[in-house]
């Protein structure tokens, strides 16, 4: 009887994994519609993509580095610092190109740090990006001065809230974004490396995979990954922020978990993530339709947070109790 | 108690078992790994209920539904695998749960370090109560954890393996210990592996066998040789498939391997499609020796030759270069990555060599893990199917599968049967003298001794970290390999 609750009890935690995120979709959207005549309108559909572009570029490797068994607080001050780099170099050299290149660098920089301590001296990985967190968004500062610096090329402004007949181009790289990291996580033997990692490191570790060195690429990738981010942001913004892009960590991790990616790592899945962030945006879209008060849509946001880790418990016990039965 | 019986999924564990313990004695249980002691004791304990069966206290039936029924009828229970919180102190340690308050309902600590300080007072004890658990060596930590027994007015102290993990001056000073409890009437029950032990500290002794009673005697009654009879003398039933006696060339030799104290100056061949069984009582190093050979733990010394050519293991990689590997003791701690599919599990380790570039073919993949898993007869539902779904013997199949899929020289199989049923287990041997014949070198690690017996072309048996003797398969009994484990030959 038990072990047959626990299988029902898992079969639809692991349904949830796969397709909840799309009923939950859904879901918002009817309401959105139901709750605002302005909602269901391309032109708010676009803003609303163009809103959540830069969550999901991070949410992307946010997902990546949940279901290798860590997690990336460092992401928004890695977008602020890479956004200030962008602009940074376009005003003083006028090359798009070089402060392009030189900002997947520096990104890809703090992903070594923090694969460095997390995985090669097995810190926990929390407290590593905590760290980093605090010591990026210093440098975001002084590589500023302290200030906003304004300006950066065209063709950038054109990839952050430009359109192409009208679907925005922030929209277009996240897809393709999308398609490559899903590719790399199903199809590579790194993606499924990092699944088998994060469910169970020893049993990776004596399958003969070098768990360090994956566990260190999957860091770095998530630098690149936030430094591609803070380019889109440097041309959505028209400018190098090292005040910006705060708290956007959370918002990826909000959206991925939502999506179903455990906390506990090895499952997951990036389209669903995306999904999950796109949710996230079209909630804070429709209050702002409503004109729901500033302050009642932080403790909305709060619910949701609190929703996307219940569902998280939800799915991983299911697996653990079922685990345990044997 | 009477007739305890007591059934896990797929097993019986205890089998109307019957165990009379006198008041003021030391009783010692004893039996192999696996025979049903540590059940027995927790059915006690009152951590299992059991399915049948009585227990009596002091001539009353009692119910011991929960620890905290035990512990109120007197019944302590000190672990094989202590738990103390290392951070508190022993007194702390000792009163946790029941401190000692004073009527503002604050903790009376001075209370607290007096009386304990006045519990080892009596019993000759030189702690002091302030004492952070932390600096202890385990061997005091297990004294601390038999006083707080005491301290519960336990009347009835139960150790699991207390001699596992101390050294022999240790051992001799618990000893001491015991017989002063009995002194004081307290009755001990001890479960041992080690035959002088009983015949030093214990009154009266108990042997379980696969879940059964088998008998009880008074330890003036017995001697080694009828102890050990007790212990092993099972029918052995046909249930093992035939292979051909006799082996190939040295494939693999192990030179003086050392890891701590857990492997000592291990050395060993194996030669081709042979099956070299490995055995011991649980703790005595195999696993460890394994580990150390396959790259899972670092061993400080020790040379290894493949093929006549001396390799290097750093790495699990370095072993699977060689074609070394695996399966592991746990299938849920290192064995299978239980909340990925069958597929990804099979293909885990051979991933590196079907990719292109790091580039993986589905299809192909999937065919491969079909094959494989068609070939050893996994039953699932589909290839995408959660590994934890898998029954046990199920489960064990794909870790063979997904070693075999690269054609291994050496397998090294670490309880390749444990907690699986007797079908399953057919199955695997079958899948192990088939690797035999086809030439691969198997290492069977194992504590079932009819496994052991009846697979291994040699048996080298281990104790305390060390290899104790090696038995070619015309002279393998039972009661060799027993003697052999319990004692360290000089």
């Amino acid at each position: 009887m038990n072990k047959k609750n626990s299988l029902q009890c898992l079969s639809i935690a692991e349904l949830y994994s796969k397709f909840g995120i799309l009923v939950i979709l859904l879901i918002a959207l009817i309401a959105g519609a139901i709750l605002s005549p302005a909602f269901l309108v391309p032109s708010n559909l676009v803003s609303v993509a163009q809103n959540v572009g830069v969550y999901a570029i991070i949410a992307l490797g946010m997902t990546r580095v949940l279901i290798g068994g860590g997690v990336d607080l460092s992401a928004g001050s890695n977008v602020a610092m890479c956004s200030v780099i962008v602009a940074a170099v376009y005003n003083s050299t006028g090359s798009t190109l070089l402060g392009v290149l030189l900002a997947l660098v520096a990104g890809s920089c703090i992903g070594a740090v923090n694969g460095f301590f997390a995985s090669y001296l097995e810190l926990m990985p929390f407290i590593v990006t905590l760290a980093t967190q605090m010591t990026v968004r210093g440098l975001a500062y002084l590589v500023s001065g302290g200030a906003p610096v304004f300006g950066v090329s065209d063709s950038l402004v054109f990839l952050g809230q430009g359109n192409i007949g009208g679907f925005p181009m922030m929209l277009l790289v996240v897809i393709l974004a999308t398609i490559f990291i899903s590719f790399v996580m199903t199809r590579t033997s790194h993606g499924r490396y990092l699944y088998a990692i994060g469910g169970n490191p020893e049993a990776a570790g004596a399958s003969g995979i070098n768990v360090k060195q994956q566990r260190f690429i999957n860091y770095v990738t998530m630098g690149t990954i936030c430094a591609l981010a803070g380019i889109i942001y440097a041309g959505r913004t028209n400018s190098g922020l090292p005040a910006g892009a705060v708290n956007f960590e959370f918002e990826a991790i909000i959206g991925t978990v939502l999506g179903g990616t455990s906390m506990a790592g090895g499952i997951g899945n990036p389209v669903c993530s995306i999904i999950g962030v796109f949710v996230v945006g079209i909630i804070n879209n429709v209050m702002n339709l409503c004109s729901v008060n500033a302050f009642w849509q932080q403790v909305v946001k709060g619910i949701v947070i609190m929703v996307a880790v219940v569902l998280d418990i939800f799915t991983r016990n299911a697996i653990m109790k079922s685990t345990k039965k044997r | 108690m009477r007739n305890i019986s007591k059934s896990f999924p797929g097993v019986k564990a205890l089998d109307g078992v019957d165990l009379r313990v006198e008041q003021g004695t030391v009783h010692a249980i004893m039996g192999e790994n696996g025979a049903g002691k540590s059940t027995l004791m927790k059915v006690l304990f009152g951590q299992y209920t059991p399915d049948e069966g009585e227990i009596f206290l002091e001539g009353k039936p009692v119910q011991l539904k929960s620890v905290k029924d035990a512990v109120n009828h007197g019944i302590s229970m000190i672990y094989q695998e202590l738990s103390p919180i290392k951070e508190l102190s022993i007194a702390e340690n000792i009163f946790v749960g029941r401190y000692p308050m004073t009527a503002a309902h604050i903790i009376d600590w001075k209370k607290m370090y007096t009386s304990c300080q006045e519990i080892f007072d009596r019993w000759g004890l030189s702690y002091d109560p302030q004492t952070k658990i932390k600096m202890l060596k385990t061997a005091d930590i297990q004294m601390i954890e038999i006083i707080k027994a005491i301290s519960f007015n336990a009347k009835l102290v139960i150790m699991d393996e207390p001699s596992s993990s101390i050294s022999q001056k240790e051992v001799e000073k618990l000893f001491d210990f015991i017989r002063a409890l009995k002194k004081e009437g307290i009755t001990t029950i001890i479960i041992t592996h080690k035959l002088d032990e009983v015949f030093t500290v214990a009154d009266q002794v108990t042997v379980l066998r696969d879940g059964k009673y088998i008998g009880s005697n008074r330890i003036g009654e017995l001697d080694r040789a009828s102890l050990i009879k007790m212990m092993v003398g099972r029918e052995m039933n046909n249930l093992f498939p035939k292979k051909d006696a006799g082996y190939g060339a040295p494939l693999l030799e192990v030179r003086g391997l050392n890891n701590g104290s857990r492997v000592q100056d291990v050395s060993f061949t194996l030669h081709k499609g042979e099956i070299l069984g490995f055995a011991g009582i649980v703790g005595a190093g195999r696993t460890e020796t394994m580990r150390a050979l396959f790259g899972l733990d670092p061993h400080s010394s020790g040379e290894v030759i493949m093929d006549g050519k001396p390799i290097q293991i750093k790495h699990v990689r370095d072993a699977i270069k060689n074609d070394i590997v695996m399966a592991t003791e746990s299938r849920k701690d290192d064995g299978l990555v239980l909340c990925r599919s069958v597929e990804e599990n099979i293909m885990l380790p051979s991933l590196y060599r079907r990719s292109k570039g790091g580039i993986l073919n589905l299809k192909e993949n999937r065919r491969v893990a079909e094959e494989a898993s068609h070939k050893l007869e996994v039953k699932t539902s589909s290839m995408d199917t959660m590994a934890n779904f898998l029954s046990g013997g199920n489960q064990q199949k794909l870790i063979l599968c997904k070693w075999l899929l690269m054609n291994p020289k050496v397998l090294i199989l670490d309880e390749p049967t444990r907690g699986i049923d007797v079908g399953a287990k057919w199955e695997i041997y079958n899948i192990i003298t088939g690797l035999a014949k086809q030439g691969v070198g198997i290492i069977l690690v194992s504590s079932e001794m009819e496994e052991i017996i009846n697979l291994s072309d040699r048996v080298l048996v281990m104790c305390e970290g060390r290899i104790n003797g090696c038995l070619e398969k015309g002279e393998v009994t039972q009661e060799k390999i027993m003697n052999l484990a319990s004692e360290v030959q000089v």
